[in-house]
C-alpha cells in the first residue's frame, strides 16, 4: 500500500516540517527543518492533475478529454490549484 | 441524467453546448409556431397570437443574443478568470432548453383572456411553465458561474443584476421588432 505523505499535525492542524532525512543505503541521517515542497502540499486528486497537465503538455482541451469534463470546469480545477500555490508559496 | 438535465455545463461546454442549445432552441420555435407560444424576452414564456414562422426564430435569438453579450461583459467585470465567449454562448444557449417542454405545456387548452378554457389544463400549464421558468434560471445561473469561475455573494449579485438587465433589453428589443414587423405577442 502506497502510504500518504502527512502534510498537516493531526494534533493541532499546523503545517508540518520534515525534520530528519535518511540514507536508505549507508544509514547516514540529516537533521533540520525542512520546508516541504508546494507541490507535496496539494492533495493527491491536485497532484495527480497537475501531473497529468504536465503529461498533456499543458493542453486543457487534452485534460478535458481525458476527465471527461468541460474545457471550463478543466480550467476551474486549474485555478483553483493556482490559487492554492500561491497561497501555499506566495511570489517573492 | 440528473446531472444531465440538472448540472450539465460540468461536462459539456463550448461549441457542442452551443450546438445542443440551437437544435432545441430551433425545436421550441416550431413547437411554439405550432401553437401561439413565445419567448419574447429573457425570461418570457407565454400564450398568444400566432405569427409567420420565421418570427419565432428571430424572437429565440432576441431572447438569447443580447443575454450572451450581457453575461460576457458581466463574466468580465466580475471575474479574474479567463473567460471564453464560446464558453458564455454555448452554455447560455443550453440552458434554454426548458423552452422546449415550456412549448409543449402550452398545447393545453389554457383558459386565455376572453375566451374559455380548461381551469384543470389551465393549472397544470401554469405550473408547468412556472417550473420551467425556475429550471431556465437555474441553468443559467450554472452555465453563468461555470463559464466565469465565480461563486458566493459575488456570482448571485452580478448573476440576478445581470439578468434583470437582459430581461429589459431583450424585452426592449422585441416589443421593437414587434412593432416595426407588425408582430402580435
Amino acid at each position: 500500500m502506497l502510504k500518504k505523505l502527512p502534510f498537516i499535525c493531526p494534533g493541532c492542524a499546523a503545517e508540518l516540517q520534515v525534520r530528519q532525512l535518511a540514507c536508505t543505503v549507508c544509514d547516514t541521517a540529516v537533521s533540520g527543518s525542512f520546508s516541504l515542497p508546494v507541490l507535496s502540499r496539494l492533495s493527491e486528486e491536485e497532484q495527480q492533475f497537475v501531473l497529468d497537465f504536465v503529461k498533456n503538455s499543458g493542453s486543457l482541451k487534452l485534460m478535458a478529454e481525458q476527465l471527461k469534463l468541460s474545457y471550463p470546469s478543466v480550467r476551474n480545477l486549474l485555478d483553483d490549484i493556482i490559487t492554492k500555490i500561491n497561497r501555499l508559496a506566495p511570489a517573492p | 441524467m440528473k446531472q444531465l438535465l440538472f448540472h450539465p455545463f460540468r461536462r459539456i461546454a463550448g461549441y457542442s453546448a452551443l450546438l445542443i442549445g440551437l437544435v432545441f432552441m430551433a425545436a421550441a420555435a416550431l413547437v411554439a409556431y405550432c401553437n401561439g407560444c413565445h419567448f419574447d424576452g429573457a425570461l418570457d414564456i407565454h400564450t398568444g397570437l400566432t405569427n409567420p414562422l420565421w418570427s419565432y426564430f428571430f424572437e429565440a435569438l432576441v431572447a438569447w443574443l443580447p443575454l450572451v453579450l450581457i453575461f460576457f461583459i458581466t463574466a468580465k467585470l466580475f471575474s479574474r478568470s479567463r473567460i471564453r465567449f464560446i464558453d458564455i454562448a454555448g452554455t447560455m444557449a443550453m440552458s434554454r432548453w426548458p423552452m422546449l417542454p415550456a412549448a409543449l405545456f402550452c398545447f393545453l387548452p389554457m383558459p386565455l383572456p376572453g375566451q374559455n378554457g380548461n381551469i384543470a389544463a389551465g393549472i397544470i400549464g401554469v405550473l408547468g411553465l412556472l417550473a420551467c421558468s425556475i429550471w431556465m434560471v437555474a441553468l443559467m445561473y450554472q452555465a453563468y458561474t461555470v463559464s466565469a469561475h465565480l461563486s458566493g455573494k459575488k456570482a448571485i449579485w452580478s448573476f440576478v443584476c445581470a439578468l434583470i438587465l437582459s430581461e429589459f433589453i431583450t424585452k426592449l428589443i422585441a416589443v421593437k421588432l414587434a412593432s416595426v414587423y407588425t408582430l402580435n405577442f
